[in-house]
């Protein structure tokens, strides 16, 4: 059914399209929260939260197409409030918990490759909650600058300046990080 | 050269390998409808209530029984059922109204200073406990008073449940033949449901003259007057917001009501 459609009727009380909009977008906003966040279980409250305030308070979604858009916004706010809170450490029993998610992979490429990608993702984690939420929202999102600047309710400018930093962050830590992992593939594929 | 591989790309797809093989559980779902469920108990039917419906369905009843107190302690917030919201727009549907509650009531179509008679209702009111269920529904009478250039006025009347017993004060009382006539003034602060408490709302909550309501679109501060009074078994508030009244005045309208003026 038309998204627009299920907006209306929800706006209008109707559950089961609540259900559907929530079934559309359940595991992009999991994801997303999780990559804010950190931790598994604060992405589910994270998520939890944004849903029921999508319920209780769809009415002031002024533009039924504008759905996904302010559905995000609730999304991130409250991620990045989550994320502000709780420290930047993944705890150690969710890291072997995501671990054991990613096994039987069959080569050994494979596992380097997804290795090398936890690695990288560990990376972006130990960026600031600012920088790291812009990085989430522009390159896993593949949210445009001025729509990143409308969830986070700041300048153009500041996302731009945080994307910035972030960037070269991450060169940095990763020209460092990739050596070692870099080295040490050689080592095992040789 | 260290950074060998595309560098926007490698990160994007660091992000989806990182994150893939998470997905919404169905416990989750539960969570959120749960909570969804909870808030709508919690919040009755405020949400869509005029601010009129709301001296009804909730300070109407608050200010009855003086801040909402029940001995018995079981209804701790009410709410009025939209869907019995039945209207009557003549002063002589009142033997129709009066039928449908159940007992006849003492009411006025007009009083000395003005005010007149310009709508009723009878409807059910569902009280609910601490937990968020409903305790039970009761008949409750509203009459709607009008007068050009002044705030609405509200008259509603029904039998109660369970034992009442007052906490507040009352800021004046009267006697009038055998029933006394108490005045209160109260805040109402009506916040959305989003609304977070500042430190002032938590502090000003815990007086007995001051409440908080959730379920209005936007932030509203008014000051209630009310008399109420219990006559033959039957409660009656004679209440509005913003009133340009005394407690002597209105001391009057109700000794009008009861016919012993």
């Amino acid at each position: 059914m038309n998204e627009e459609v299920l907006v209306r009727q929800m706006k209008e009380g109707d559950k089961v399209s609540f259900d559907l909009l929530y079934d559309k977008y359940k595991n992009m906003a999991l994801r997303t929260a999780y990559l804010i966040t950190g931790s598994l279980s604060d992405s589910e409250d994270v998520v939890q939260d944004t849903f029921v305030k999508v319920f209780l308070h769809c009415k002031e979604l002024k533009s039924d197409s504008g759905f996904k858009a302010w559905m995000m916004q609730i999304l991130v706010r409250t991620a990045y409030k989550a994320g502000k809170k709780k420290s930047r450490e993944l705890p150690d029993d969710e890291v072997v918990e995501k671990a054991d998610t990613k096994t039987g992979q069959s080569s050994l490429e494979q596992i380097l490759v997804k290795e090398e990608a936890q690695m990288l993702s560990e990376t972006v984690r130990r960026l600031p909650v600012k920088q790291r939420t812009v990085v989430i929202l522009f390159y896993y999102q593949e949210c445009p600058v001025s729509e990143i600047a409308r969830m986070l309710g700041c300048r153009e400018g500041t996302v731009k300046s945080r994307l910035h930093v972030a960037r070269e962050r991450l060169r940095g830590m990763l020209d460092a990080d990739f050596d070692s992992v870099k080295c040490r593939r050689d080592r095992i594929l040789e | 050269m260290q950074m060998k591989y595309d560098f926007e790309q490698t990160i994007k797809s660091a992000l989806e390998t990182e994150c893939q093989d998470i997905t919404a559980s169905r416990s989750l779902k539960e969570r959120i409808d749960d909570e969804i469920l909870n808030s709508q108990k919690e919040a009755g039917t405020m949400k869509h209530l005029s601010v009129k419906k709301l001296v009804i369905g909730v300070a109407a009843a608050c200010l009855l029984v003086g801040g909402g107190a029940f001995a018995s302690g079981h209804a701790v917030s009410f709410s009025n059922g939209i869907s019995v919201w039945d209207n009557y727009k003549s002063y002589d549907d009142m033997d129709k109204a009066q039928e449908k509650l159940g007992y006849p009531v003492d009411c006025v179509e007009t009083f000395s200073n003005g005010y007149q008679f310009s709508e009723m209702s009878v409807d059910d009111v569902d009280a609910w406990d601490e937990d968020g269920n409903k305790a039970y529904t009761y008949k409750d009478m509203s009459i709607y008073y009008e007068k050009a250039g002044e705030p609405d006025m509200y008259l509603t009347i029904h039998k109660p449940v369970e034992a009442i017993e007052r906490e507040k004060t009352p800021d004046a009382t009267r006697g009038c033949g055998d029933v006394t006539l108490y005045y209160d003034e109260y805040t109402y602060k009506f916040v959305p449901l989003s609304y977070e408490l500042t430190e002032e709302d938590k502090a000003n909550d815990e007086r007995d003259d001051y409440n908080i309501s959730y379920g209005s679109d936007e932030v509203e501060i008014k000051q209630s007057k009310g008399v109420t009074w219990k006559k033959d078994g039957i409660f009656y508030n004679l209440a509005g917001f913003d009133l340009n009244l005394s407690a002597d005045e209105m001391f009057d309208m109700a000794e009008q009501i009861i016919g012993q003026e």
